[in-house]
């Protein structure tokens, strides 16, 4: 991981393109992404500004069902909120 | 001296190194030194392997706040998350990730802690997976398959 990440840089683009409203009264900040309507991802980043490790740069990718990759462009801008969509409907749509 | 015994000290040297520990200081490979094993000269390599695993224990003991390898892994079994008392024992992973440490349980991959030391992982592990089981006790959005099954473990495991 060349680039070092804090929950800032996670918080805000979950927020503005996956419309995630996280929960503040946990011991992280929570907050669900809903996929037609249904609670399908669960992003949990923890209170502070610390840089992330890269195991819970791999957990919050995972949490949000990205590859590595994806989720750095999650972060770094060029993963729309519509391409993360059309990826998560295709997670789901390969479900058994 | 049993030949044997200096075949375990690069082991305990490098066991010395994982922990923080220069090798020369603690665990001397020199032959000089395996003079000075106590009763030595009638020894099995069992008394030699008491002495060494003695005088690399002792050390590591003393540091109390060692640093830990990127590698290592501590196992820690929960039996309780806040004042509910689990149904069964929750076998949890911690190890080091950065600067901190995180920790997860292969049961809930859903659910991690993360803090400055192994006891403040486990802690904050502790309060995220009862926040999680009170999260998933709102039942006015529906959830993923996935997350019912979550819930249903969870509820098992707290009891509910």
């Amino acid at each position: 991981m060349g680039v070092s990440y804090n929950s800032l840089d996670v918080l805000k683009p979950c927020k503005t393109k996956l419309n995630v409203e996280f929960r503040t009264t946990g011991p992280h900040f929570t907050g669900w992404y809903l996929l037609d309507g249904v609670k399908w991802a669960r992003i949990s980043v923890p209170k502070g500004a610390k840089t992330i490790g890269p195991s819970l740069f791999g957990q919050m990718a995972k949490e949000l069902k990205l590859d590595k990759g994806d989720f750095v462009r999650l972060l770094d801008c060029p993963l729309s909120g519509d391409e993360y969509l059309s990826i998560q409907r295709r997670i789901r749509d390969e479900q058994p | 001296m049993s030949i044997d015994a200096l075949s375990m000290v690069p082991s305990l040297s490098v066991a010395a190194r994982n922990y923080g520990l220069s090798s020369r200081q603690h665990v001397s490979s020199s032959a000089t030194k395996y003079t000075s094993i106590p009763s030595c000269e009638q020894s099995t390599t069992l008394t030699a392997t008491r002495y060494w695993l003695q005088h690399f224990v002792a050390p590591v003991q003393g540091l109390g706040n060692y640093r830990a390898g990127a590698f290592d892994v501590f196992v820690r079994t929960v039996d309780c998350v806040g004042k509910r008392e689990l149904c069964r024992p929750l076998t949890v992973y911690v190890v080091p990730d950065g600067d901190s440490f995180i920790a997860r349980a292969h049961e809930f991959e859903q659910v991690y802690g993360v803090g400055d030391s192994v006891d403040d992982s486990l802690e904050d592990f502790k309060l995220c997976l009862l926040d999680l089981s009170e999260d998933l006790s709102d039942v006015n959005t529906p959830y993923s398959s996935e997350w019912e099954q979550v819930r249903a473990q969870l509820s098992e495991l707290m009891g509910k």
